[in-house]
């Protein structure tokens, strides 16, 4: 694969990647006839970032068809090499396949020419079973929307829950399980449909997703000045975010939402009055019994998917998505909404597994001390909800190097510096 | 226990939303007193090690329409008192700024006692309003510790100088902290204010001439030159001007002879924030 383009598109290449590198570590690169696709994904594969850049996008593109026309490279490669971009004139990109690396030339102003070399970490391709014809729901907006959506929340904020009815878009920061003890702030933001270019909600619902991603690929959407779509079913079906530049660049974020049952409970929580009692605050029987009433609530409906939790390896089959290894097979396909595989689009249970393992990977992501939670819930009927934290070992090391701390500064068995006589006493008194 | 307040007009809104920045910018807790006439926010002095004492009073019918209040009654009449992070506060209100239109403040217990800011904008682009709410979480500070919090009296000062602006003040702190960590205020009432930092190698000094003055007690003395001079902490008098978010065209510095100096900012009429600045050994 060799392609060139002008200065100003590699610029937006590299704000495309600066996006995916927001969560990804390794970026996917495919070229076929139509153009050239950048893929990512974040850690727990809970979300999948696509940019497909149309032919004509580049000022020139050859493509061989039965070459390797795919790569897997680092992202913090691609992120090195993408960066001062001002200078940049011109860019060549090429892969080369002995030895398998990536070319990449810039030529800059006054004549100077960069050259880099990525090495090819592997020749995989994914794909996803994922196509966008199955949502019902539809959100369409200008980016300065989202934006307000977004700066609405803690930058920390990690997750957010959109509500949607038929009076409007609720969008409320979501709180987990374990955090609900917490007393932090809570917030919400009620926008009416008007202020969508296209609010089509075929079914009433609330999806929860991560705020991470989303925002990556927001401030790529506020670079090229395009509206967002955001085509999305229920809670526990993937969201897509959509940005199209006329036909020239076309950018899919899809991510997994939270089902309903692990959605906050901020809908049981009912606004009451406060009285003089509540001035006392103890924390920690108050919490212990709100935990236990989770559980109470959660238990009966919990025991089928938990059990998805103990197989943690992602199995080709049943992943949101699936990994091709090899080159240039049937199944090389690039484009999600063409892709077809054998799990298909109407196997629905195979994907809701892959949906609810990938939802269990990127719940375990998000805060690792819930997972003393989720293995108490297990346990049916159990008093005691909250499993011990680890004892930690090193207390007893911790207790053998201050020791000296705790006795008693002087002490006179204790050899002194001065120990050691280097002149003795010359007073002859003594 | 009951609170609602609401604010209508979008100037008051962005003064109380500078206040509690500049309550944001000194301490990380700040206690609410609200009373039936009037609401205060004090800045505990042990909680930010280094800020200064610093508290506001608000007069709650200028600010707020439709303010209900019912708290507990005690001698000088219903109180609530509430513990509240101010940094989490001024984020709740950071909605001021957006072309908000009116927003409204209500205690409620949700799991634990919070103050919920709905705040009604709207929105550039489409004109159509939004409804922001945030909800804060606060502490009830329990009855027998209210006098713990009680508002400090306003210190008699034998004279207080009127300095325009504080950008000149600010700055001119900033800079002097590196040199000594004392400074001395001096001030006599012909309208001349010295700021003094003194270290081995250099004696600075920066006059201020001209400055309104104003004597309060003992009038036989009127006729005669009054000069009064007061060391403090330099760290804590340059947090104390560099936080202050709101407009400081009337600040005025009491200086009580080497006991204390005392700081208010009328905001408007009702509205002012005080601060007190206890004089250091040198």
């Amino acid at each position: 694969m060799k392609c060139s383009l002008s200065g100003a598109n590699a610029k937006t290449i590299a704000k495309s990647i600066q996006s995916l590198a927001k969560f990804g570590s390794e970026l996917y690169i495919e070229a076929d006839a139509q153009g050239l696709q950048l893929r990512s994904f974040n850690s727990s594969k809970s979300a999948m970032g696509t940019f497909r850049f149309k032919r004509t996008f580049f000022e020139s593109y050859n493509v061989l068809e039965d070459n390797e026309n795919y790569c897997k490279i680092g992202m913090k490669a691609a992120l090195a090499i993408f960066k001062n971009m001002q200078q940049v004139e011109r860019c060549n990109i090429c892969i080369l396949p002995e030895p398998a690396k990536l070319q990449i030339q810039f030529s800059c102003r006054l004549e100077t020419l960069k050259n880099a070399l990525i090495a090819i970490v592997d020749e995989e391709n994914i794909s996803t079973p994922v196509s966008i014809e199955e949502a019902s729901n539809l959100l369409v907006g200008s980016y300065k929307l989202f934006n307000d959506i977004s700066n609405n929340f803690n930058t920390a904020e990690a997750e957010v829950t959109f509500e949607v009815n038929s009076n409007g878009l609720t969008a409320k920061n979501y709180i987990e399980g374990s955090r609900v003890n917490d007393r932090f702030m809570r917030s919400q933001l009620k926008l009416s449909p008007v202020e969508f270019e296209n609010y089509n909600i075929a079914q009433e619902t609330a999806i929860t997703f991560s705020l991470k991603e989303f925002r990556s690929f927001l401030s790529f959407a506020e670079s090229l000045g395009e509206n967002i779509s955001l085509h999305f079913e229920s809670a526990g079906d993937p969201v897509i975010m959509t940005i199209k530049k006329v036909d020239l660049i076309e950018c899919n974020l899809i991510m997994s939402t939270l089902y309903v049952d692990d959605v906050s409970i901020y809908e049981e929580l009912r606004e009451t009055e406060i009285n003089e009692r509540m001035s006392v605050t103890v924390k920690t029987p108050a919490s212990n019994k709100r935990k236990h009433s989770d559980c109470g609530r959660t238990t009966n409906t919990q025991t089928p998917k938990r059990a998805l939790s103990e197989v943690y390896s992602l199995s080709n089959a049943t992943a949101l998505f699936q990994f091709d290894n090899g080159k240039g097979l049937s199944d090389f396909s690039t484009s999600y909404a063409r892709n077809c595989t054998q799990s298909g689009v109407g196997n629905d249970d195979s994907n809701e597994e892959g949906l609810a393992l990938s939802k269990k990977n990127s719940v375990t992501f998000e805060s690792i001390d819930i997972a003393p939670d989720m293995t108490s819930r297990e346990k049916d009927g159990e008093d005691e909800v909250i499993a011990q934290s680890p004892q930690r070992t090193e207390t007893s090391k911790l207790r053998r190097v201050f020791t000296r701390c705790f006795e008693n500064t002087y002490v006179l068995k204790e050899p002194s510096p001065n120990s050691q006589v280097y002149v003795p006493n010359s007073d002859t008194e003594d | 226990m009951k609170f609602c307040a609401k604010i209508d007009d979008g100037q008051y809104m962005r003064e109380f939303q500078n206040i509690v920045l500049t309550l944001a910018k000194l301490t990380k807790e700040c206690v609410i007193i609200i009373k039936k006439d009037k609401v205060h926010f004090i800045a505990n002095e042990e909680s930010g090690a280094a800020a200064p004492l610093v508290w506001v009073e608000i007069d709650a019918k200028l600010y707020f329409t439709n303010y209900i209040m019912e708290g507990h009654s005690d001698d000088n009449g219903c109180t609530i008192v509430l513990a509240v992070s101010p940094i989490h506060f001024s984020r709740a209100l950071s909605s001021f700024k957006l072309n908000a239109r009116n927003c409204k403040f209500k205690l409620i217990h949700l799991q634990f006692p919070c103050l919920r800011t709905e705040t009604e904008v709207l929105s550039q682009s489409s004109g159509e309003p939004r409804q922001i709410v945030h909800d804060v979480p606060v502490t009830l500070i329990p009855r027998n510790e209210w006098d713990y919090y009680d508002l400090p009296q306003i210190p008699r000062a034998k004279l207080i100088v009127k300095v325009r602006s504080n950008n000149l003040l600010r700055g001119l702190i900033d800079k002097l902290k590196n040199i000594s960590p004392t400074l001395i205020f001096a001030a006599n009432s012909l309208g001349d204010l010295n700021l003094v930092a003194k270290n081995e190698m250099a004696t600075i000094t920066t006059c201020f001439k001209n400055l309104e003055v104003q004597t309060l007690d003992d009038e036989s003395q009127q006729g005669e030159n009054i000069k009064v001079e007061c060391s403090v902490d330099c760290k804590k008098t340059s947090l104390f001007f560099t936080a202050l978010q709101v407009p400081t065209s009337e600040l005025s510095c009491g200086i009580d002879d080497d006991r204390l100096i005392h700081m208010e900012i009328n905001v408007r009429g009702g509205v002012s924030v005080h601060s007190i600045l206890p004089s250091v050994c040198v």
